[in-house]
């Protein structure tokens, strides 16, 4: 039994006991508070709302024609299920490649955008230029091999890209209707209404593919690369209709002593159809090219 | 007695939580002159900023045997990972000089996090200790494809600066990169390397032997916005109406791989560089889908 003197001081502890407790608990707890919040989204809304097929890999073995019969390959496959849009990316210098062809030991450059010779300017490139962005609607990235399942594969290329691209490389961005393209290395189905081509009169179609460094070109340049101002695909005045787009690097391939140098297989075809040409290359199936001759745009 | 036993345990208990109590005090009391100065900092000094006013990070690693599998359609397992200097030795971030630095800070009124690395890796490069990832065996959905290898990434302060607004995260990378080496190969066949990915302000050397500029290869300050299910509606796949994230970006640098190989030790062919110089203006947009297995988005078909 306390004294009268003795209950405040017992109303006093019991205050006190009972603020430490309050404290403790809001302390241990209000951390928790936070844990709950974060645990709102379940597994069913994450089901809901992410797209689980972003990336897809897979290997696959191909059969194409090649010179001679057939080429069989092994791809290893990545594809990113995403659209990518690049709009108005300037760059001043592209280059690709610098290596022997070989045969007389000298080096060449597979593709080089500065304008330094043939009449253009170096005002470089412009990605998704000339109000058309590049859109890629899903990118591809394959490893190719001889036989991937063998214990000693032989690498054969590597290509990126995308199956669906359109917009506009804009090789004339500063508007002096001279480009700055100097050299391409390129399979594929060229439009123009100029005689960039030996045929005079338009439209003129370069088929196929084009090479800097090699003679087994299907119709060689009448005029400089330089001419060429824009490049649309799949987009813009003169739409040539879907295409692929790929930048490559391959090794040298054989079909019964055919090699791929200078020159692909099933040029103008699918990505999976076609078997890209030594060194860097672009690839595609068909573009529009805008280009000057005389001054006038065509 | 069972009086007694009963306020004997009260006590006890009170004095647990009295103890408790004490230390989540001492901790906030403690922590609390860190946030006042987070919260002082501008977006100058936080771009200069020291170790102290967050947290410093100096490591020196070496692992083997590790594992990973990546599922998304197919999957992507790396067996025999290992962390080290390419060469069985130790890899190292910063040291205690010059460490790896965690950062947070205001820049307005949005608070900002900054990830910066040390200057080349200060004292890496010196003792050989530059960071390298291998994976012994990589299986591509279950196919055995060989060996992958990233050698020696050698970097200049780079950082990563990231902050909130209302429907995500904005993000600024700033990198000064030379990744020596990225290869595969699989038992004695024809290899394939890309020697040195080079990511700078300004390029250095020339135009067939590309070398690692001064300044930052920049992608940013850009936005990545997460859409959520009330959001993803029945548009093209071109708008945010059929998007989960969109990742919109500003590039700004120069990129230059120095030479891209192809065949064995015994005969390499070098095909040379790829050089995309003096990137500035514009924008890379990536629309991520809502799916596109489930043919709510056709992309074009492989053939």
């Amino acid at each position: 039994m306390g004294t009268d003197q003795d209950k405040p001081k017992a109303a006093s502890s019991r205050f006190t006991r009972f603020v430490w407790v309050a404290l403790a608990l809001t302390l241990i707890c209000l951390p928790l508070a936070a844990v709950a919040k974060l645990m709102l989204v379940t597994d069913e809304e994450l089901d809901d709302v992410v797209g689980q097929s972003l990336l897809e890999l897979s290997t696959t073995t191909r059969t194409v024609s090649g010179p001679s019969g057939t080429l069989t390959y092994t791809p290893v496959i990545l594809k990113v299920n995403a659209v990518v849009i690049i709009n108005n990316v300037h760059m001043n210098n592209v280059r690709l490649g610098y290596w022997s062809t070989g045969g007389d030991g000298s080096t060449v450059t597979d593709m080089q955008i500065n304008g330094e010779s043939g009449g253009g300017v170096n005002s470089g490139m412009t990605w998704g230029g000339a109000g058309y962005p590049v859109y890629m609607r899903g990118l591809r990235i394959e490893l190719a091999y001889d036989n991937i399942n063998s214990a000693n594969p032989n690498f054969l290329f590597l290509r990126m890209g995308s199956d669906d691209f359109s917009g506009c490389l804009d090789v004339d961005p500063d508007n002096s209707s001279r480009g700055s393209l100097d050299r391409l290395s390129f399979d594929g189905r060229v439009v123009s209404n100029i005689s960039l081509w030996p045929i005079v009169g338009g439209p003129v179609i370069m088929d196929q593919q084009f090479n800097n460094d090699t003679s087994t070109v299907i119709a060689g340049f009448d005029t400089p690369f330089s001419n060429v101002l824009r490049m649309y695909f799949h987009c813009g005045p003169q739409d040539e209709g879907r295409t692929d787009w790929f930048i490559t690097l391959a090794d040298n391939i054989s079909d019964s002593g055919h090699a791929n140098n200078s020159i692909s297989w099933n040029p103008k075809m699918s990505a999976a159809t076609n078997v890209p040409a030594r060194g860097y290359w672009m690839h595609f199936q068909s573009l529009y090219a805008a280009a000057t001759l005389d001054g006038v745009l065509w | 007695m069972v009086k007694n036993r009963h306020m004997h345990m009260q006590t006890a208990l009170f004095r647990l939580l009295r103890g408790c109590a004490a230390i989540f005090l001492a901790v906030l009391v403690l922590c609390g002159p860190a946030w006042a100065g987070m919260s002082l900092m501008d977006e100058d000094s936080l771009s200069d900023v020291q170790g102290q006013t967050g947290l410093s990070l100096v490591a020196r690693v070496r692992t083997s045997g590790g594992n990973m599998r990546l599922t998304a359609t197919g999957y992507l397992d790396l067996d025999g990972v290992t962390i080290n200097n390419s060469n069985g030795g130790f890899a190292r971030i910063g040291d205690y000089d010059d460490p790896a630095t965690l950062d947070i800070g205001r820049a307005g009124t949005s608070t900002r996090m900054q990830l910066t690395l040390p200057n080349g890796m200060n004292g890496a490069t010196e003792l050989q200790e530059v960071p390298s990832i291998q994976a012994a065996t990589v299986s591509w959905n279950g196919v055995n494809m060989g060996t992958l290898q990233i050698n020696r990434i050698y970097q200049n302060q780079s950082r990563l600066t990231a902050w909130v607004h209302s429907d995500g995260l904005d993000l600024m990378a700033e990198l000064n990169y030379d990744i020596d080496e990225v290869g595969t190969y699989k038992g004695t066949g024809r290899q394939a390397w890309l020697q040195h990915w080079l990511f700078s302000a300004n390029n250095n050397g020339n135009q067939t032997n590309p070398g690692r500029g001064t300044g930052y290869f920049t992608f940013g300050p850009g936005q990545i916005d997460i859409y959520t299910a009330a959001l993803k509606g029945t548009g093209s796949i071109d708008e945010t109406a059929r998007t989960i994230m969109r990742v919109s970006y500003p590039v700004s640098g120069s990129f230059r791989l120095n030479n891209g190989r192809i065949g064995t030790s015994a005969s390499w062919h070098d095909y040379g560089p790829i050089i995309m110089d003096g990137m500035t203006g514009g924008e890379v947009t990536i629309y991520m889908p809502i799916s596109a297995s489930s043919g709510q988005v056709n992309f074009y078909p492989d053939n």
